[in-house]
């Protein structure tokens, strides 16, 4: 049994490749992520597997409003139905991204305070995150009050933490020990 | 509890810890879990783990905090195997890198007591003193730290330290079917060496823990839990704590080798080890070989046993940093296999005969037929052992052997025994007296010197002329009459264990002076 993200690599590069041919990376991007969303609602998602529904109907219902259907991205997902790989749509979206930022070198990255961050020492932050990269950053930020001060940064597989709560933490669990 | 509280020493300690404690911001590596089953975790995420490196999983509902070592690194996900608990682990979870591998403590504090597989005390005396830790998986010393095998550990075994000599610093594997007394030698090799300055360690893997119970019992009776650790990773613990508790009690026992001192670890049974780890391997889903076991079993056991050694002074030396200078240091590995049926030829047996120095087979036939130790001293060998034995043990020790290895040619003709030639019923009588005198009950390690006075009485021909039923009545009486009326001879073979003509005709005169007058 192989895993989901596994399934859909292959998918989610052949997107990437065909959409960057195309020179249409935006709108794959905005494409994917109408399928995925509307994949993830629960009345769709029954569809999914229903013998009433014909291919090209269920293809007509994860195409974004627009988009013809004899466009490229409507045969992609024709593939994907045909295959029977039409739930991995919010994984290849998700994995479409990512290649997405990687041929953009830019980095999505979560900045978690307790309270709002002033501009200024956002744009720092930033600053500081883009050499330590190498990556243009996409910040994002978030209030949480359960970082109770301090910051935490998000990098994907990479957390910088500096927040009280995580000091609280490892006080914790050195004490415990 | 008797111990007090000192509010002063608390908060010194507290201080100390919260000191130690890094409170700058820490950049690591975070991951979530996508699936838990049978003890195995698999983890998104945490592009930067290294392979057997620990993630710190979310803390039990008691507080005490869960670790997994990370085995299996895959293109999407990580395989972790979780070290205890894992009920309270749940999908989504966020785990995170160490940067460490698995570390247990290691040091004197740990002499007497009874650890799990990752050294947390489990006898209820209290927290460890031990002010060190060491890694569990360790690279074994190469060539030019190690030093020749020349100096022996005693089993007290008469048939073991006579044929099958073991050395400080050897790996003799002791192999047999269930119910041979395997654990039996191994306990008993451990009380021997109350006196010998050898410390040891037990690791019980895989056995019930009335039988942990019963060793830890025995030994604590006979005084030999001073010098004792035993590292348990019972049935009930998971695969993964079986899995690595022989690596756990090994970097035990290297601190001591370290030092310059000597340590003996006995991994009972290698066998079950073998089990869990086929049993993480498949869940893992690596692709099973031989009998299921996954590729790398003989990887497993070798690494293991590479590290008991004997290394040199430089060795030492460079290791204390110099504080210790001029000594060698050992560790000796008894490994045990369990045999199913007495197949030698399974998989594991052969790995880890094929890795030992040797290797001492107890049967099934032979324990039933009242031969306790039931050692067939036929298969047995012990490659390296000889050139540690003692001088006074070697120079009498041949005759036996030869015996012996006489005995089994002809034992098949001993139904023929009136028709025989004169000589050959005068070797099947000696073979059969050997055979008898290497007979010994469990908690009874005989001395250098008793086993010196057994072996010169049956080499010279003194037991020929008795019964077989009264050997070792004969023998017992012997050894009293010497403690009684040869006190230094006896202390001097134990001590020096040398050999000469005056030790000789000692040990002569009093063999043939209690035959003349002593009873038994």
């Amino acid at each position: 049994m192989s895993e989901p993200l596994t399934l859909a690599r292959p998918y989610a590069r052949a997107a990437f490749e065909t959409a960057r041919a195309h020179n249409a990376l935006a709108a794959w991007s905005g494409s994917l992520a109408f399928a995925a969303q509307a994949m993830g609602d629960a009345r769709v998602r029954s569809l999914a597997g229903d013998p009433r529904l014909s291919h090209a109907e269920l293809v007509g219902l994860l195409l974004p409003p627009g988009e013809s259907a004899d466009s490229a991205f409507a045969a992609f997902l024709s593939l994907l139905v045909e295959n029977r790989r039409v739930d991995l749509t919010a994984e290849i979206a998700a994995l479409f991204e990512e290649l997405k930022r990687e041929s953009e070198r830019t980095i999505r990255v979560t900045l978690r305070s307790a309270s709002a961050i002033p501009a200024d020492r956002a744009d720092a932050i930033k600053a500081a995150l883009k050499k330590r990269f190498a990556r243009e950053i996409e910040l994002e930020q978030r209030i949480d009050p359960g970082v109770i001060g301090g910051a935490v940064i998000d990098a994907g597989d990479v957390v910088i933490d500096g927040s009280v709560r995580g000091r609280l933490e490892r006080l914790q669990s050195a004490l415990a020990q | 509890m008797a111990t007090t509280l000192n509010p002063s020493e608390i908060s010194e300690l507290i201080r100390t810890r919260i000191e130690k404690v890094k409170l700058a911001a820490e950049a690591r590596n975070e991951g979530t879990i996508v699936s838990v089953s049978d003890g195995i975790v698999r983890i998104h995420g945490l592009a930067d783990v290294m392979s057997g490196e620990m993630i710190e999983l979310p803390p039990a509902p008691n507080g005490t905090s869960t670790f997994a070592l990370a085995l299996n690194l895959e293109r999407d996900s990580v395989g972790a195997v979780v070290l205890g608990e894992y009920e309270h682990l749940r999908e989504g979870d966020t785990v995170k890198t160490t940067g460490r591998i698995l570390e247990v403590p290691v040091g004197r504090g740990l002499l007497g007591r009874v650890v799990d597989a990752l050294g947390n005390p489990i006898d209820g005396k209290g927290p460890i003193a031990a002010q060190q830790t060491s890694p569990i998986e360790k690279v074994a010393p190469g060539v030019i730290w190690r030093k020749s095998v020349s100096q022996p550990v005693q089993t007290g075994y008469k048939s073991v330290d006579s044929m099958i000599p073991i050395g400080r610093g050897q790996r003799e594997l002791i192999i047999g079917d269930r119910q041979t007394g395997k654990t039996a030698l191994a306990v008993d090799t451990i009380i021997n060496q109350k006196s010998s300055g050898v410390k040891c360690i037990y690791v019980a893997i895989g056995q019930k823990q009335s039988s942990i119970a019963n060793v830890v019992r025995k030994l604590e009776e006979f005084g030999a839990l001073d010098h004792t650790i035993i590292v348990a990773a019972s049935a009930s613990e998971s695969a993964a704590m079986q899995y690595i508790a022989p690596y756990s009690g090994c970097a035990m026992g290297e601190y001591f080798r370290d030092i310059g001192e000597d340590a003996l670890i006995i991994y009972d049974d290698l066998t079950k080890q073998a089990w869990a780890y086929r049993q993480i391997s498949l869940l893992l889903k690596r692709p099973p070989g031989r009998e299921a076991y996954p590729g790398d079993v003989f990887y497993l056991h070798s690494r293991l046993l590479e590290r008991a050694a004997r290394v040199n002074e430089e060795y030492v030396e460079k290791h204390t940093k110099g504080a210790v200078k001029g000594k060698t240091g050992s560790l000796t590995a008894l490994p045990v296999i369990e045999t199913q049926a007495g197949d030698v030829s399974a998989f594991v047996p052969t790995n880890v005969i094929s890795i030992t120095d040797g290797q001492i087979f107890l049967e099934t036939d032979l324990f039933n037929a009242g031969i306790r130790p039931a050692v067939n001293a036929g298969i047995s060998v012990s490659r390296v052992g000889g050139a540690a034995q003692t001088k006074i043990v070697k120079k009498l020790s041949g005759g036996v052997k030869l015996a012996l290895a006489q005995y089994r040619e002809l034992a098949a003709f001993a139904q023929f025994a009136s028709d025989l030639d004169a000589a050959t019923r005068a070797q099947l009588e000696r073979g059969q007296r050997v055979t008898e005198l290497m007979k010994q009950k469990q908690y009874a390690p005989l001395s250098i010197a008793q086993l010196a006075i057994s072996l010169y009485a049956a080499e010279k021909g003194y037991l020929d002329d008795l019964p077989i039923a009264k050997i070792l009545p004969f023998e017992q009486a012997l050894h009293a009459h010497f403690a009684a009326n040869f006190g230094d001879w006896v202390k001097a073979a134990n001590d020096k264990a040398d050999w000469n003509d005056a030790i000789e005709a000692t040990l002569k005169k009093g063999i043939e002076e209690f035959k003349k007058t002593g009873s038994w």
